[in-house]
């Protein structure tokens, strides 16, 4: 009776280690895995789901919330992402975002400044331009926390935003998907690659 | 001939009559279901909200009767709203619904959770002064690089600091509210001062290498990148079955080529280890081409 017992004692046991590991394997898998970020590449079929079943709001309040398609409707369209074009929504002024949650008058402080980024290779390099962003968000929102405001001082790479971080904070995620590679890299090359000094 | 005419009048009427009928019946029923389903989500969120949020156990365990009175009309609304909804009238039970929920509103505000309040006050205080130091900072670079009189008038640094003290000051007597504002407004100050600066410039962020062992890293990320949106794509985007083979093929010929580049590197020849992953991320890009992506 005891050799029975011991035995269920030990696969329990087993289990519980092996389900542990698995899940601390699996912890790390996510945290490398840019599909876990990436959720504006869903087929046309899966966009835009309702709040209860977003996998972003939860809580009893999620039910309340107004669902994307009912608001998304009269916005002017775009091709991927969630499928709105939210800078031509801006500049037709079919949204207005409150600058400051606590004043409806608040004026945003736009910044006119692009930046370009040059990169190796067949693609055009990047542009980024503060306008668009500013005229939406507050600069606090990118700085210093995801971008520090200082030349040089952030490693960009596609690897980065793929995973969800610096432009991936928001695009991928809420602004339109890396599979639309030209909105960013938009700047043809004038001349050739540069190469390392020492090369 | 005037006849016939009235007949088809009568005709058309009569499909007409019989379309309205049917689908404007159906199309009543199918708003009926989506208005149920709202009033649904909405009695079972107005439950939690007024039965056993956190809200509701503080007004329940404190000693203000006006606030009890509220929480308790705000169930009977909510307990009214469920009566209607069972009887489908819809109408009354969203009346009764915005009523509960102005009322709770109205307790929230009263009985909120002052700690956590504060304890995001505090947090907001601190992210935006971090913003103003940075941004300061920033602003003397740009004025140095400059070098000009008119751009390093463009902050108004007596505004700035008399706003940062007072900010502070409101900060060390817990005026919270008053510190952030005005902590807010030094912020303005500065944001607008390095919009100015900065108007309508395009800045060149070049690529340039210290060394190839930079150099080197920056192929190997640019290679891991186009390895992981290829796997994107074809998890997400669902690219086409036809050019799947050839993707995957490409996929192995680059694993290949990253672990050759890998020997050559670990050879010393960084320059064509680079060479090597500058052409295999070059085949990769192809291969998202080829896929649909429009690189």
């Amino acid at each position: 009776m005891s050799i029975v017992r011991n035995l269920i004692i030990n696969t329990l046991s087993a289990a519980i280690v092996f389900a542990l590991l698995l899940l601390l394997v699996n912890k790390e898998s996510h945290s490398a895995d840019p599909n876990q970020f990436n959720r504006l590449l869903a087929p046309p079929s899966k966009r835009n789901p309702p709040p209860t079943h977003d996998g972003i709001h939860d809580g009893p309040g999620a039910s309340m919330l107004q669902t994307p398609k009912s608001a998304f409707d009269t916005l002017p369209r775009s091709k991927s992402g969630n499928y709105v074009d939210w800078v031509k929504s801006l500049e037709e002024n079919k949204i207005e975002p409150r600058y400051d949650k606590t004043d409806p008058d608040a004026k945003p402080i736009v910044m006119d400044l692009n930046i370009v980024h040059e990169v190796k290779g067949s693609m055009p390099n990047v542009v980024y331009p503060h306008k668009q962003h500013t005229e939406w968000l507050d600069c606090s929102n990118c700085h210093p926390d995801i971008f520090l405001p200082q030349k040089g001082a952030n490693n960009i790479s596609m690897a980065a935003i793929l995973l969800g971080e610096k432009c991936g904070v928001c695009h991928g995620k809420v602004a339109f998907p890396v599979s639309e590679c030209r909105r960013c890299h938009s700047q043809p090359k004038k001349k050739s690659t540069p190469k390392a000094a020492t090369k | 001939m005037a006849r016939n005419g009235s007949y088809m009048v009568s005709h058309i009427c009569a499909v007409l009559m019989a379309f309205i009928l049917l689908f404007g019946d159906s199309a009543t029923a199918v708003a009926d279901i989506d208005k149920s389903g709202s009033i649904y989500n909405k009695v079972k969120f107005l439950d939690w909200l007024v039965n056993s949020s956190p809200v509701s156990i503080r007004v329940k365990n404190s000693n203000d009767d006006e606030a009890k009175q509220q929480l308790k009309r705000a169930r009977e609304m909510w307990e009214q709203s469920v009566e209607h909804s069972e009887k489908s009238e819809y109408k009354l039970a969203e009346a009764h619904i915005n009523e509960a929920l102005k009322l709770m509103t109205g307790v929230s505000r009263k009985f909120r959770d002052q700690d956590r309040v504060n304890q995001a006050r505090r947090e907001l205080y601190k992210q935006v002064k971090d913003h103003v130091d940075m941004f300061v900072v920033a602003f003397d670079r740009i004025a140095e690089e400059k070098d000009d009189d008119h751009i390093r008038k463009m902050l108004d640094r007596n505004k700035l600091a008399s706003l940062i003290s007072s900010a502070e000051s409101k900060y060390a007597d817990d005026d919270l509210v008053m510190a952030n504002h005005l902590m807010r407004q030094a912020a303005d100050i500065v944001d607008h001062a390095l919009s100015d600066a900065r108007h309508e410039e395009i800045l060149l962020r070049e690529l340039s290498f210290d060394n190839l062992q930079e150099e080197y890293a920056y192929e190997v990320q640019r290679n891991e990148s186009y390895v992981m949106i290829i796997d994107l794509m074809q998890k997400k985007a669902a690219t086409s079955q036809a050019s799947a083979g050839y993707v995957e093929k490409m996929i192995e010929a680059n694993a290949k080529r990253r672990e050759e580049a890998e020997v050559l590197v670990k050879n010393g020849d960084y320059e064509q280890g680079i060479t090597l992953l500058e052409k295999s991320t070059d085949k990769l890009s192809r291969a998202l081409r080829v896929s649909g992506i429009p690189f």
